[in-house]
């Protein structure tokens, strides 16, 4: 959606226009951000914010498909039907003297919001009425419900249910009087689906819109899947990245080695957590999300640290699928040790690393990577052009660890594809008192294909080393992974 | 009261709005805080509090006495006021003014009268600069002066250009969401600005006045030293068709202050003949008529004229300004919402809540409410939380506050005067309800659905919000006949206690702002008025509205700048 500053009335190319009008303060442009997916809608809880009407537009292919026209609020309705009523006799002039009344005032002070919200509606545009349920019906209310009636344009009426206080029940009946359909919908809280649902009822207001309408919701669907295929690319890329990276520290004569691994411990997981950050920077910016703030509380999963208990005990696997992962693990790097000694040892390696891995997996532990030294064959494999004396940590040799990444990384893609634009409070990661994670309930079978994707991602690291270019495979299974949770956000919402 | 003085009340009074807006926390510590210099002060007065705040609710000077009391206490704690700095600076600033003036004068003078022995000083051009100008300069800033009206909105091309500015979308790019609090303060600054207009005006005219009374003694002292040590010749010339006629008869004129008592100092018709000046055929000068040239014989004329026409007008507009700043200052009236506020935190509403109704006779009679025995104001407001602690160990040397106005008071009628008991009591029983009673001194206005409300349901919130006589009501943001007729009714009320209940959920709309700058209008000056912002659930019942319905509409209304209307709901804990 892009956002231009073209004339008045009907959309681009006859496209259909909506325009969201209503009385001040009740949630205009919370409705705009969020339909247009805008978190630069100018929205203040202070009356009167939205000065000029400004024009969202709806683009696919190269064209506009339909406008959105977020409007400043009624101001002075009952005195502008006064005005209206004092010069007309019949419903039949009605549409005439509203054109009237905004010529009168075209270029006063009075009632400049009036004209500029019925303006677009007096060139056929669709009206959206707002109004807010957290208050009661006025008659200010009743006199915009009439002025839009005499424009005798069609339109549909939006009770925005942002607040705790509600009387929708009452706005309603009212409601009916003058629209033909009435929606209920909370901009702060509404999902994809929401908002889809939304725009298929906007096709209702002319028979003739609804063709580009359904163009557009096709658009946006289509949209829609391929931003989530992004984002399981990115994160796909994040847990790449963190599984298979070296962090290295040169030594010198009269390095204090007990500091120096100190500090390279502290350096590759300041690394890991930055490669965190980015990528939820970037999956923010693939939904159109301004940077959003996520403090960090130790005591809550969701905005605790990437290293700290919290997380931990929150996120991944279960003890028991650990050590299911563990034992497939060792028993995998066990087998390398049969097949070396040409079937000798009977598969005992097989065994041996089956069972120390499950028993790893169950027991647990909050190292990450293992370092090296220079003199460790591994180090010099996974650094070969590296000379001297140095200290090396990574790649990931936790199996938790990858399960961590991928759930909060999931989660936050979770939290930010649901987060309506309107919002402009702290990102929420994750229910605080349910469940936390997602990958515990997935299907077996997808598990193992995660857990094969990891386990190729750092034996090619061993190999090759560090890298960022993902597995298509984990590509792919991280997009299920994502529809998964999709899914099971929906029926959790639905129960 | 000193400029300083009401610069430091402004500044706690700011600061305070700023603590209220921070939520219940902030409003708890202002009514501890109050709570507890208000006792010392009702100790220090040796009055009930709630005579003394009736006295505050009528007279300025009760106002003030109260006020400066608060403020006394205040400066023991807060010594980052800017009142005083601001004295020392206006102070400076004055000094320098003065040496400017001083250094100006000087050099104009000395540039003038530069005379090399050629070309005389030219009397025309003279008058002209050093009373001519300075007259004209003087009578056009006393025209501007005259021109500003005392009472209404904030006014005035800068004010308004400020105004446009805080509107433009543009500054969004600049000032990111914070625009409406930009706007805000804005408002602030310029309602402020227009209370204190008269203040900030005869300041500003004070300093140009004694910077024009320095100018001119540096003119004078120069001219006198530049005749006593210097040989100046004086004649007079101009491009225009002046004869020698119409020369003297314009000197004639301007003698005319001290013709009676110095009359060598009259420029005669030969002086003004013998020293006309004209241009020769060669480029040079010469004196048109033949014979003895009086050259010198102009200075005293020239002095005269610099003390009369220069001096004389200046020293009296800057001791006028001085005196009219004074009495702008003793004028302020402290009386806006803010103050109205303050005088509730510390005296405890002598009308619960919302304005005092001006009835000096009513004061006389009052019984006084009896305090409890530690001389501690009972707080009733639904605003404030009283803590109760000791009374001062000392008493305290007993203060006097004001019983009558200096200046007339412009008083509501004794008629329309509510009973001390109807004011300061809550009654157990309904009161029947005074629809159509001919007006009083109170008014209720109803706004939008409220205007459904039953008369008993009305006098139901009166209670609530502490007006168990609601008075006559008014109905607005309904039906437009009927608030236009209403409107009508109020304005020969002259009533000055208007509450105006307004349902949670209505936004501060133009059409709101219009209504409420029209009451204010209505009402006699300075027009107060209350807002109540109720939330009514479907029993009837009502409650306090949501915080932020509270900050919204003070803020839209700071936007306007109109610090004369007040907002308020019920009880401390406004919901979230």
């Amino acid at each position: 959606m892009t956002e231009s500053s073209g004339s008045a009335g009907s959309g681009a190319a006859g496209a259909p226009l909506f325009v969201v009008v209503g009385n001040v303060n009740q949630g205009k442009s919370s409705i705009v951000a969020t339909l247009a997916e805008d978190p630069t809608v100018p929205i203040d809880r202070f009356p009167g914010t939205t000065i000029e009407a400004g024009r969202y537009e709806f683009r696919a292919g190269g064209r506009t498909l339909f406008t959105l026209m977020d409007t400043p609020g009624f101001q002075e309705p009952r005195q502008a039907l006064a005005w209206m009523q004092e010069r007309s006799s019949s419903a039949e002039d009605r549409h005439d003297t509203v054109a009237a009344f905004v010529a009168a005032h075209e270029h006063g002070d009075r009632y400049a919001d009036e004209v500029r919200l019925l303006r677009p509606i007096l060139d056929g545009a669709g009206i959206i009425y707002v109004v807010d349920a957290s208050s009661r019906f006025q008659p200010a209310n009743e006199a915009e419900m009439e002025i839009l009636r005499w424009t005798g344009c069609p339109g549909l009426a939006l009770i925005n249910r942002t607040h705790e206080r509600d009387f929708a029940y009452d706005w309603n009946p009212v409601l009916n009087q003058f629209f033909g359909a009435v929606i209920a919908f909370d901009a702060h809280q509404a999902t994809f689906e929401d908002r889809l649902e939304l725009l298929r009822a906007f096709r209702a207001i002319r028979q003739d819109w609804r063709a580009p309408m359904d163009q557009a919701l096709d658009a946006m669907g289509r949209d829609w899947s391929e931003r989530r295929q992004q984002a399981a690319r990115l994160i796909a890329r994040q847990v790449t990245t963190t599984l298979t990276h070296v962090e290295r520290v040169r030594l010198t004569d009269g390095s204090d080695e007990e500091r120096i691994s100190q500090s390279l411990e502290q350096r590759y997981r300041e690394h890991l957590r930055k490669v965190e950050v980015e990528a939820r920077q970037e999956i923010e910016g693939l939904y159109r999300h301004r940077q959003l703030e996520i403090e960090l509380d130790p005591l809550d999963p969701n905005r605790a640290d990437l290293f700290s208990e919290t997380a931990w005990r929150a996120f991944g696997l279960t003890r028991m699928q650990l050590a299911k992962s563990g034992a497939i693990w060792g028993a995998a790097a066990g087998s390398v040790i049969d097949l070396a000694v040409g079937g000798l040892s009977f598969f005992a390696g097989a065994a041996i690393g089956g069972l120390s891995g499950g028993l790893a997996g169950w027991l647990g532990g909050s190292s990450v990577g293992r370092a090296w030294s220079e003199q460790s064959a591994v180090a010099r494999q996974l650094l070969p052009g590296e000379h001297g004396r140095f200290r090396a940590m990574g790649p990931v040799n936790a199996p938790a660890f990858a399960w961590i990444l991928l759930d909060r990384a999931a989660l936050h893609v979770l939290a930010v594809s649901e987060r309506a634009h309107a919002r402009s409070d702290r990102l929420e990661v994750g229910a605080k008192d349910g469940p936390q994670g997602i990958v515990t309930r997935l299907d077996p079978a997808l598990r193992k294909r995660l857990d094969q994707c990891f386990r190729r991602a750092i034996k090619r690291a061993l190999d090759k080393g560090p890298t960022s270019t993902p597995d298509e495979k984990l590509v792919a299974a991280i997009d299920e992974v994502l529809v998964v949770a999709v899914q099971t956000r929906s029926d959790a919402a639905d129960t | 009261m000193e400029l300083a003085d009401l610069v430091d009340l402004e500044a706690c009074l700011v600061a305070d709005e700023e603590a209220r807006r921070e939520g219940v926390e902030g409003r708890r510590s202002l009514a501890r805080r109050d709570a507890a210099i208000g006792r010392k002060i009702v100790g220090d007065h040796g009055e009930d509090a709630t005579v003394l705040r009736r006295r505050v609710g009528e007279l300025r000077a009760a106002r003030q006495a109260i006020a400066c009391d608060w403020l006394e206490e205040m400066r023991q704690t807060r010594k980052d006021l800017p009142g005083r700095r601001l004295s020392e600076g206006l102070d400076v600033a004055g000094f320098v003014l003065t040496l400017v003036g001083v250094l100006v004068g000087i050099g104009a003078a000395r540039a003038f009268l530069a005379y090399d022995g050629r070309e005389p000083v030219n009397v025309f051009g003279f008058l002209a600069l050093f009373c001519g100008l300075q007259v004209l300069l003087l009578l056009g800033t006393a025209w501007a002066l005259a021109g500003r009206g005392s009472r209404g909105p904030r006014t005035g091309r800068l004010t308004g250009a400020l105004a446009r500015l805080a509107r433009m979308p543009v500054l969004d790019r600049f000032v990111g969401g914070r625009r409406a609090q930009l706007e805000a303060g804005l408002g602030r600054a310029l309602g402020r600005r227009t209370l204190y207009r008269d203040v900030e005006q005869w300041l500003l005219f004070s300093h140009a006045q004694r910077f024009g009374t320095w100018f001119n003694l540096a003119v004078i002292a120069t001219f006198l030293y530049l005749l006593t040590f210097t040989d100046l010749a004086f004649g007079w010339s101009t491009t225009f068709s002046v004869d020698g006629d119409g020369f003297h008869r314009a000197t004639t004129i301007v003698s005319l202050p001290w013709a009676a008592f110095a009359s060598g100092a009259v420029p005669g018709q030969d002086l003004v003949e013998l020293t006309r000046w004209a241009r020769d055929g060669g480029g040079g000068w010469v004196v048109e008529s033949e014979g003895v040239r009086p050259v010198g014989a102009w200075w005293s004329f020239l002095l005269l004229a610099l003390l009369v026409w220069g001096l004389l007008p200046r020293a009296v507009a800057w001791l006028f300004a001085r005196r009219k700043l004074r009495a702008s200052l003793a004028g302020s009236a402290l009386d806006h919402a803010a103050f109205e506020r303050l005088f509730d935190r510390l005296l405890g509403g002598a009308t619960e809540v919302g304005w005092a109704t001006p009835d000096a006779e009513t004061v006389g009679r009052a019984a006084p409410r009896r305090t409890p025995a530690t001389g501690v104001p009972e707080h009733r407001s639904r605003t404030t939380t009283s803590v109760q602690e000791s009374p001062p160990a000392e008493p305290a040397p007993v203060r006097t506050l004001p019983v009558q106005e200096s200046a007339p008071v412009d008083a509501a009628p004794a008629a329309v005067a509510a009973t001390p008991e109807s004011v300061s009591e809550v009654p157990s029983e309904p009161v029947a309800p005074a629809i159509s009673a001919p007006p009083t001194g109170r008014t209720l206005v109803t706004w939008g659905r409220f205007c459904e409300l039953q008369d008993a349901e009305v006098s139901t919130i009166g209670r609530a919000i502490g007006q168990p006589d609601p008075g006559q009501r008014l109905r607005a943001g309904d039906d437009l006949r009927v608030e236009e007729e209403d409107l009508q009714r109020l304005s020969g009320a002259r009533t000055d206690d208007v509450q105006v209940l307004v349902e949670s959920g209505v936004q501060p709309t133009r059409e709101v702002l219009r209504y409420l700058e029209r009451l204010r209008e209505t009402l006699p000056p300075p027009g107060r008025v209350t807002v109540w912002l109720l939330a009514r659930d479907e029993s009837g019942d009502v409650a306090a509205c949501p915080a932020h319905e509270l900050e919204q509409w003070q803020m839209r209304l700071d936007v306007e700048g109109d610090l004369y209307v007040r907002i308020e709901t019920l009880g401390e804990e406004a919901t979230s």
